[in-house]
């Protein structure tokens, strides 16, 4: 999580939280009429992957990714057939950041993760970051890995 | 088994759901020198399960949370793996938060 250690104006508000609390504490409605601007900075801020779904569930699919100024630069199925994407998103400081699409398996919501590998070129590259090592399993976000063996990805629910 | 035994077989938890992830069954849990989570599973083998964590840890009460299938462990050693990601404002590599 983000701790922001000095106040900071956000929504015409002064504010000493983690932007995960704030936004776990605000209304859907105050979170629909936020500015681009304050939505911008409060996805960049967030790093909880369930606020970041609830925050653009809130606002639609089609704002989130135009607020992070996402282009598509990559796509394809996972290993069950849900499609990934493979986002560059481009700051108002022109740094380009890698953001990854993929459909969880077991509910069918959506998660945008900025993966490891900022130098992925494909989806797969870039889910593949997301573990330290090759798994076995992947129990959303908990991998196992066998210890001695072939560690090729057989479950992943 | 003992309210620390059952808060030692979760390996990770959502901090905003309740939710967390546990070991069930015939398994041993242990940190490495390097910190690193190691799941020793037994001969009668083990289970992960997605539960809520408040009737796991005070109850012992197994309430899936519809979400993730059970995942069942064959008899060997495991290491826990966390998903990370890039945090691109202290630009670090950091775990999953959900």
């Amino acid at each position: 999580m983000n701790k922001i250690p000095v106040a900071f104006l956000f929504d015409g508000e002064w504010w000493s939280l983690d932007m995960t609390t704030i936004l776990n504490l605000m209304s859907e409605e105050r979170i629909k009429n936020l500015s681009d601007r304050d939505l911008k900075f409060a996805l960049r801020t967030n790093n909880n992957l369930e606020i970041q779904r609830k925050v653009r569930e809130i606002i639609g699919l089609e704002r989130y990714l135009k607020i992070l100024n996402a282009k598509v630069i990559h796509e394809e199925l996972d290993a069950v057939g849900n499609p990934m994407k493979l986002y560059e998103i481009n700051d108002t400081q022109n740094v380009k950041t890698i953001l990854l699409e993929v459909v969880c398996p077991s509910t069918g919501r959506i998660y945008h993760m900025y993966p490891p590998n900022q130098e992925a070129k494909t989806c797969s590259e870039a889910k593949e970051s997301t573990f330290s090592k090759k798994i076995t399993y992947r129990h959303g976000d908990v991998g196992i890995a066998k210890r001695h063996g072939d560690n090729e990805l057989i479950i992943e629910t | 088994m003992k309210k620390n035994e059952r808060t030692q077989r979760i390996l990770a938890r959502g901090e905003v759901s309740g939710h967390c992830h546990v070991v069930v069954g015939d398994v041993d849990i242990e940190q490495d020198a390097d910190g690193r989570i190691i799941l020793k599973v037994g001969n009668e083998g083990a289970v992960l399960k997605h539960l809520l964590e408040t009737p796991w840890v005070e109850e012992e009460k197994e309430v899936w949370t519809g979400e993730h299938k059970d995942i069942t462990l064959s008899p060997g050693v495991y290491d826990y793996v966390p998903q990370i990601n890039y945090d691109p404002i202290t630009d670090r590599i950091v775990k999953a938060i959900d």
